[in-house]
């Protein structure tokens, strides 16, 4: 953890402020500034990051306030009588070394020191510009809220507390990197947590000895169950209301500075596949759009599985009609299926990637290339069959309907070893590899709840897994649970 | 990462999962020895199930009751002992299924394919499903009974319009004598489940033994009824359509119908089976691995699963070669459970006594 050596504060102002210049290496960092001024008749300086606080603030709640500060006491708590009767702000603190002032420092607040005084004054009046709240990028939705987290823990802590108006909404800063420290919030309702994962949460985010963690995607690798699992074990979102939906049923959010995105802990499976608009719809939409995302899970999993195990060595399960089409379609083609289908999953993940990153103004290109120079042109080379864009096409489609990304390329890997057990077992490798997988998912655990419960193992549990019930058949029947 | 502690309601889910890992294989057993193992019994298939089941229930009942009696207190000494001597059965019912898992794919895709080869892939997948505990082996049988449910269902579904009651007489078969044989077959390899369910209440007697009452006897009457049904449904179709392309009859159906019919039903009813034959496999390995962990209590449960996996292995000749060896083998492991069962049952009975005279006292 972090360094704990202290220097504390010295009564001499010239002495402080010579250690935090030196600590900041202020000749060469022209954003740190340094005001002197007058409290009373005692010298004092200011110091703040340009940029990271409100410079009018400054002057108007501290160095006017204290051309007419009251007679400071010739005490210890001078400081803080300074910043109780003379300045004009609310959200104050004192601090007795210079690390913890130098901390303040970066975090964006104002340190205030006065001659003579062993303590100091730190202010927060931090104001740099940020994104503001706005819509999703990943997540979007049709219906229900639009807003989507920003890069601000502040605001991220502000957009949940707006939704959940609760005193039991426990909100826990904690600071974890050891040289370079980042702000990170953990957030649940006191009264419904699972105890027992926010202890476990904790003694993880204790034992983190990195030197610096920039975000929740690295918290996410440092804290999981299992690091070499192909599936994530906490949820990333960026929808608030998502968020507060799942810490009103016991959940525990993560927010950091600088990732627009919560972490969601325990989870099971059946949240990656769930979307936030589910219960805004009515039961019966809601319940049809879950059904089709399986099947476009189910799709994209399996389909290039089951045309190579087929066509190898299943071709007795086609219709007479259909082996006949699949045959003359691919007279012309050189390669053999697995070959054709890797060439057709490698470039899809390839226009998969270079969609992400391709800057939006040529990003029309993209849909040139995809569909005229690996679709059209590729069949009329006789590089691939016409069948197999279409399989690439609906797998494509289903792997899109996963509305959790990380799943998402988890399905795409897992594709891939189902295609080379299919080719290489028929359905017969296709049917070991997927009890394989899925007991292991069974195995799995998200801080002490199995990945697969309550559908396995099996538990008592409302019907909100694959299809919804209406919202007043669950409230009857949760009333009806004894308590 | 450490793990959190489970609490007696995961325990009491694993507890159900394995309950129903139990039946499932348990219906399987039933259902594949009298239609596949035994062909002679015809259309009768569905009585031997359904007598064997009978067979295996005394068996059950007694381990019932031991349990029942003893109230959470497992046996002091004897487990050891018995679990040794469970082991061998559960060793060699792991490769027999695992090789007639890797059979069936020979026998439907794959006849050009040397078996064991087929062997090695299942045998390698059921051992890394059993090292992952519990929990992969119990949520894999409730996967199984969803997945290769509907799948089996929709098989017969489809030929629906093809079943004839009438195909089901004579209902004798293959005669009484080879019903009886049949039945004392079936008896042998569904005599296992009882064995696997009390093994799996001494892994936790003080969590476990009480809700494993409810689900014990249930669960040998819901394998018998779906291993019947599936039977009766089964027998009134013409035989072998699913599960074998390369039959004249599969062919000519194909032919007539431009490979519309019969095709439609193989798909669903070969991965149906498949899950199902491998899910009977990680049972028997997994009771193997129980047993080892019972005996030797300071090996790793996956120590133990590889240990196990590691003692099928010569068991497989036999299954491969000597058939009559199978046969030998499975009407040991039904002398030897239902002994076991008594045994057991008055050794509670004689515990229960002298805790009563105890108390009195």
């Amino acid at each position: 953890m972090q360094n704990t050596s202290k220097t504390f504060i010295s009564g001499r102002l010239n002495e402080n402020q010579s250690a935090l210049k030196q600590l900041f290496s202020s000749s060469r960092n022209p954003d740190l500034k340094f005001r002197s001024f007058s409290a009373e008749t005692r010298a004092a300086f200011l110091c703040y990051i340009d940029g990271l606080c409100d410079t009018m603030q400054i002057e108007d709640f501290i160095l006017r306030p204290a051309a007419f500060a009251k007679p400071l006491p010739d005490t210890d708590d001078a400081a803080e009588s300074f910043a109780k009767e003379s300045l004009l702000v609310s959200d104050y603190s004192m601090r007795f070394s210079i690390e913890e002032l130098a901390q303040d420092v970066l975090l964006g607040k104002c340190v205030v020191l006065i001659d003579h005084c062993t303590s100091a004054i730190s202010i927060d009046l931090r104001k740099f510009d940020k994104r503001p709240v706005g819509r999703t990028i990943s997540e979007n939705v049709v219906l229900g809220p639009q807003e989507g987290f920003t890069e601000s823990l502040r605001t991220n802590l502000t957009l949940l507390r707006r939704t959940l108006r609760s005193s039991a909404l426990i909100c826990e800063s904690v600071s974890i990197g050891t040289k370079l420290p980042t702000s990170f919030s953990i957030v649940y309702l006191e009264d419904r947590v699972n105890a027992a994962a926010l202890e476990q949460i904790r003694e993880r985010i204790r034992r983190i000895d990195a030197e610096y963690v920039p975000g929740v995607g690295t918290l996410e690798q440092l804290i999981e169950d299992h690091p070499y699992s192909l599936f994530p074990q906490m949820l990333k979102t960026e929808r608030p209301d998502r968020t507060a939906s799942c810490i009103s049923e016991g959940q525990i959010a993560i927010l950091s500075d600088n990732s627009p995105y919560a972490l969601l802990a325990p989870i099971t499976i059946f949240h990656l596949l769930h979307a936030s608009d589910d219960s805004f719809m009515r039961w019966q939409y809601g319940c049809f759009i879950r059904i089709v995302r399986f099947l476009g899970l189910l799709v994209s999993l399996y389909l290039p599985a089951l045309y190579t195990a087929i066509s190898m060595y299943h071709t007795h399960i086609l219709p007479t009609s259909l082996f006949t089409s699949i045959a003359e379609t691919r007279a012309s083609v050189p390669f053999p299926i697995l070959i054709e289908v890797f060439i057709m999953e490698i470039s899809f993940f390839l226009i998969n990637e270079a969609g992400t990153r391709i800057p939006s103004q040529i990003g029309s290109a993209l849909g040139i290339v995809g569909a005229l120079i690996l679709g059209q042109a590729a069949v009329a080379a006789s590089i691939i069959s016409p069948i197999m864009i279409i399989i690439v096409a609906l797998t494509g489609l289903g792997n899109y309907t996963i509305p959790n990304y990380s799943t998402g390329i988890a399905v795409q890997l897992l594709r891939i070893v189902h295609v080379l057990s299919g080719a290489l077992l028929g359905l017969y490798g296709i049917a070991l590899i997927s009890a394989l997988t899925y007991a292991y998912l069974c195995s799995m655990s998200s801080f002490g709840v199995t990945f697969f419960s309550p559908a396995a193992p099996w538990k008592p549990h409302k019907a909100d897994l694959i299809l919804r019930l209406p919202i007043a058949d669950r409230l009857k029947k949760s009333r009806k649970e004894p308590k | 990462m450490n793990q959190l502690p489970e609490t007696p309601s995961d325990r009491h889910a694993k507890q159900r999962s394995f309950t129903l890992l139990c039946t499932i294989a348990c219906a399987v057993r039933l259902v594949y020895s009298a239609s596949v193992f035994l062909k002679s019994s015809g259309t009768a298939a569905w009585i031997e199930a359904g007598l064997g089941a009978l067979l295996v229930l005394p068996a059950t009942v007694l381990f019932y009751f031991s349990i029942r009696m003893r109230d959470g207190i497992p046996c002091k000494r004897s487990p050891a002992l018995i679990c040794i001597l469970f082991f061998p059965f559960f060793t060699f019912d792991a490769s027999a299924w695992i090789y007639t898992l890797s059979e069936c794919s020979s026998y439907t895709t794959f006849t050009d394919t040397d078996v064991i080869f087929l062997y090695l892939p299942a045998f390698l997948c059921a051992l890394l499903i059993v090292s992952r505990g519990a929990y992969a082996c119990g949520g894999l049988a409730r996967g199984t009974l969803f997945t290769a449910g509907i799948l089996l269902s929709l098989a017969l579904l489809c030929q629906i319009s093809q079943m004839h009651p009438i195909w089901l007489m004579p209902i004798l078969g293959g005669g009484a004598e080879a019903i009886l044989g049949g039945s004392i077959f079936c008896a042998g390899t569904a005599a296992l489940y009882p064995a696997g369910i009390w093994l799996f209440a001494q892994t936790d007697p003080a969590g476990v033994a009480r809700k494993v009452q409810a689900g014990f006897l249930r669960g040998l009457l819901w394998a018998a009824l779906a291993a019947v049904l599936f039977l009766l449904l089964y027998g009134m179709l013409a035989p072998n359509i699913p599960d074998a392309p390369h039959i004249r009859s599969f062919n000519m159906e194909r032919l007539l119908t431009g490979g519309g019919r019969g095709t439609s039903v193989h798909f669903p009813s070969l991965i149906g089976w498949y899950l199902l034959l491998l899910l009977t496999s990680v049972f028997s390995l997994f009771c193997a691995s129980c047993c080892l962990r019972l005996a030797f209590p300071a090996r790793s449960a996956r120590f133990c699963s590889i240990v196990s996996a590691i003692f099928c292995i010569p068991w497989t000749p036999l299954r491969m070669f000597w058939r009559k060896g199978e046969d030998w083998m499975v009407f040991l492991s039904l002398i030897i459970v239902s002994a076991i069962s008594a045994y057991i049952w008055i050794c509670a009975l004689i515990a229960k006594r002298r805790k009563k005279q105890n108390d009195s006292q």
